[in-house]
């Protein structure tokens, strides 16, 4: 058996974070039967809300598409994690607590959809064929970005290297390790499937170097496999190694450019579990309705990880567990874990790691206290922001410079945070930075938007004859009368010019910039 | 089941903080506080005792008047420290009142009036030192002779009254015993011949130094403070004074003279890694150090002042805003 190419770091930002992960190898990983009634959130991707295609009150099979994306956007499709019955869809404004989603009831028959097979040669199908259909798999990045894997996969030209992320550097997150262990040749397949839809010359299947037994069985199947496009490398156990633009850093020694993409550099990069989900996809026709989990945390027995239903809500893990004193969870790692609001929130496509505590599984952070600009936080981090000038600039309220500092940069990976003696909580601030930031952007965009109108309107009038001057007054006024008093005499009046100035094309007569979509 | 609490990522933190971290700097500093107890004596201890109550006192006095609350701010440790950092610059015999109004300049002026912790632009110990050279030179320049052997009662004399008690003899330290030879236009080798340096404590400082340098690795060990800005100033010191030695080795002190006489190890170690008044970054605590210890080298051969680390200091932390300014790591992918 030939050993994985090991690579040293380079670069000496991050942490070396006890790992509190099974250095053992693992058992294969148990079913968490699905529960009665399952919560599909119908936002599981960073591009949208998805739109559900089913109603109240209809049955629905294994495997079938419930919710598909929105028009324009990043979405993805959603599958029935079981077959049953929708017995609600919960929109936004419902409850505030309970996020869009859709309820099905399980029927415990487990009944598959039809559009549910195998893609039989899938090789000898066109990569816009394999990858449209992984896209109706509603196969998301798996690492927990839920990027939709189809929309990655489009073949830029000059894809040299696909790269796929078995790092798993966040402490307590176990579940590609298993994935790795317990079936290395999906994840194989999975690869092959991908290098065929981006034409790619080799695939770097990257583990952490303390994933001693991941990166055993991984090399012993690609060994079997014989493909010499694939190897298998080790990289260094530093958080956050596992980030997409951090790996492709130690991996290549190139950085993705500033405002850039990884195809940039001819890599693409996906997580090793998408690549386990795609193989199930077009090789067992199973589209993403459940995905391996680990659960872990000081109110459970042992760190465990689980097949779980997408929808499954925590109670049925804590349950299946008999887990008991559940004070709270954790859906994630350590590091960049979010808290639940309530063990009632399902498992979404994204959830990697639930860590169950009672009491205090993680000491807490010091008391805050002023920055003593120790500068601990410079060194660690991997986006390399100076954090300490950054919340410096964010104390002044200077939203340019926080931007120019790199807040937009900041990958929340929470290294400043980890090291930061007063106990500041950095990543949390910064999150702030960036919603504050993209919201400037945009009350700028549509304040030079309105600038540009108000100039089109004064051009109209400097290019037009007396009469027509006179019309523009009118209407100029008209608006003014309409902002000063809300008069609604006034706004029909503008409403009814409106109507009648637009020709049967339902355009405007005078329409300042035709080529505006053009444009953008 | 729902919760009510909810704490944001990250979950898991370093068990490190601000006031471990002064412990950490006070602990270090025992070996060379005993040390200079050992070579001058009570006087010492009672500066260091004396200046961290004073210190101590005055941030609870500078908190409440500002309206904030006692803790945690009385026990992160930042106020006996700059007091103890105060009492080792500070002669061995010191009347008490000088003590208190170094105390005051450093934590009411240097640190209270910028905000408090984490917001003095200049480093408090060394400003109210500062105050001293420049207010009252003569206290500054008067060190006991190391063979007059000052007993706990003409030590306690001189620190109520100012007045030495019996017949003293000023000594001074080997920087001060070398400055005034060069104008008296003797060379190094007469002083070292004559004997003038080793009464001034030559070997006596070479151990003092020694037991800095053994807090400082503490520190380093401990991760309490990081190289770059001891390497930095002991770089910048040690080369000035080599160019010059090199050129001229009758009139201007080696490097090795340079670095074990006076405090400059305690200036390295403790004074000039203060974190709030120190540059950020790596790369920019490497500059403001090689500053301070350049700096203290020009101080040392040309100004008025038989030691510049002070004023190196407070010079450097002026620049501080600059150099973080300009050694800004390079964003992730802007490097091409």
């Amino acid at each position: 058996m030939s050993s994985p190419q090991v690579i040293h770091a380079r670069n000496n930002w991050g942490l070396k974070l006890p790992s509190g992960k099974d250095q053992n190898p693992l058992p294969a990983a148990a079913e968490i039967s699905p529960p009665e009634e399952l919560t599909i959130l119908l936002k599981q991707s960073p591009g949208g809300i998805s739109v559900p295609m089913v109603k109240v009150g209809q049955k629905v099979f294994k495997g079938q598409k419930i919710a598909a994306p929105a028009r324009n956007t990043f979405g993805s499709f959603l599958h029935a994690p079981v077959s049953g019955t929708v017995t609600s869809i919960i929109e936004a404004n419902d409850s505030a607590h309970i996020k869009r989603a859709i309820i099905i009831v399980n029927d415990g028959l487990d009944n598959v959809h039809d559009d549910c097979t195998p893609i039989s040669n899938p090789f000898k199908r066109s990569p816009r064929f394999i990858r449209k259909h992984i896209a109706e798999g509603g196969i998301v990045g798996l690492g927990g970005a839920m990027f939709p894997a189809a929309i990655k996969l489009n073949p830029a030209p000059g894809i040299k290297t696909l790269l796929i992320n078995g790092v798993e550097c966040e402490p307590y997150i176990n579940c590609d390790n298993q994935l790795l262990q317990q079936y290395p040749e999906r994840v194989l397949s999975g690869t092959r499937l991908m290098l065929h839809v981006l034409g790619a010359e080799e695939a770097v299947i990257a583990i952490e170097q303390d994933m001693v037994h991941a990166l055993m069985t991984m090399q012993a199947a690609t060994d079997a496999l014989n493909d010499p496009r694939i190897r298998v490398v080790s990289v260094p156990d530093v958080y956050p190694a596992g980030g997409e633009r951090q790996l492709i850093e130690i991996i290549t020694g190139l950085e993705v450019p500033h405002g850039g993409l990884p195809a940039d550099l001819g890599v693409i990069c996906q997580n090793a579990g998408t690549a386990a989900a795609i193989d199930q996809w077009i090789n067992f026709g199973e589209p993403l309705i459940s995905r391996m989990v680990t659960v872990c945390g000081n109110a459970t027995a042992a760190a465990q990880n689980f097949v779980v239903r997408i929808g499954t809500p925590i109670d049925a893990i804590v349950n299946r567990l008999q887990a008991t004193d559940v004070s709270r969870v954790i859906i994630g790692g350590s590091m960049m874990g979010v808290t639940a609001d309530d063990t009632a929130e399902p498992i979404s496509k994204a959830s990697n790691c639930i860590i169950l505590s009672s009491g205090d599984n993680f000491s807490p952070a010091p008391e805050e206290m002023p920055c003593i600009r120790c500068g601990d936080c410079v060194p660690v981090c991997p986006a390399r922001i100076n954090p300490q000038l950054l919340l410096e600039s964010m104390s002044t309220n200077n939203t340019q410079q926080s931007e120019s500092l790199g807040a937009l940069d900041c990958i929340d990976c929470g290294c400043c945070d980890y090291v930061c003696p007063s106990g500041i909580d950095l990543t949390a601030r910064f999150k702030i930075a960036k919603q504050t930031i993209w919201e400037q952007h945009l009350l700028a965009m549509r304040a030079e938007r309105s600038q540009q109108r108000f100039a089109d309107h004064e051009m109209r009038w400097l290019t037009a004859s007396n009469e027509e001057r006179e019309t523009l007054d009118a209407q100029t006024a008209a608006f003014h009368d309409v902002k000063a008093n809300n008069s609604k005499s006034a706004l029909d009046d503008m409403l009814k010019r409106l109507n009648s100035s637009k020709q049967d094309d339902g355009t405007l007569k005078d329409e300042p910039r035709k080529n505006d979509e053009a444009d953008q | 089941m729902s919760f009510l609490s909810s704490s944001p990522a990250p979950h898991q933190h370093s068990q490190r903080n601000v006031a471990q971290m002064m412990r950490d700097v006070l602990l270090a500093m025992f070996p060379v506080s005993i040390m200079l107890c050992w070579t001058y004596g009570w006087g010492v201890l009672l500066n260091i005792l004396f200046a961290a109550s004073c210190c101590w006192l005055l941030e609870a006095a500078a908190l409440k008047i500002r309206g904030r609350n006692l803790q945690p701010w009385l026990n992160d440790g930042s106020a006996p420290l700059t007091g103890v950092l105060l009492a080792l610059a500070l002669p061995p015999l010191t009347p008490w009142w000088l003590i208190v109004i170094a105390s005051l300049f450093a934590i009411v002026f240097a640190k209270h009036l910028y905000g408090g912790l984490g917001y003095n632009l200049f480093n408090p110990a060394m400003a109210g030192y500062a105050v001293l050279l420049i207010s009252f030179p003569a206290y500054m320049a008067w060190w006991p002779d190391l063979s007059a052997g000052y007993n706990l009662n003409d030590t306690l004399h001189y620190f109520l009254y100012g007045t030495a008690a019996a017949d003293a003899f000023s000594g001074a330290t080997p920087l001060d015993a070398v400055q005034t030879g060069l104008k008296q236009m003797q060379t190094l080798p007469e002083l070292v011949a004559s004997g003038t340096l080793a009464t001034a404590g030559s070997a006596e400082w070479v151990w003092i130094n020694l037991a800095a340098i053994t807090g400082g690795l503490f520190l380093l060990m401990r991760r309490t403070i990081t190289w770059q800005i001891p390497a930095g100033v002991i770089l910048g010191l040690a080369l000035s004074a080599l160019i010059a030695w090199v050129g001229d080795a009758a009139v201007n002190p080696s490097p090795w003279l340079q670095l074990v006489s006076g405090g400059t190890m305690i200036g390295v170690f403790f004074i000039a890694t203060d974190p709030v008044s120190s540059a950020s970054s790596p790369k920019g605590k490497l500059i403001y150090g090689a500053g301070i210890g350049v700096l203290t080298y020009v101080i040392r051969t040309w100004g008025a002042y038989p030691d510049g680390f002070a004023f190196a200091v407070l010079l450097m932390n002026l620049a501080v805003p600059l150099i973080d300014r300009y050694t800004r790591p390079t964003l992730y992918g802007q490097v091409q």
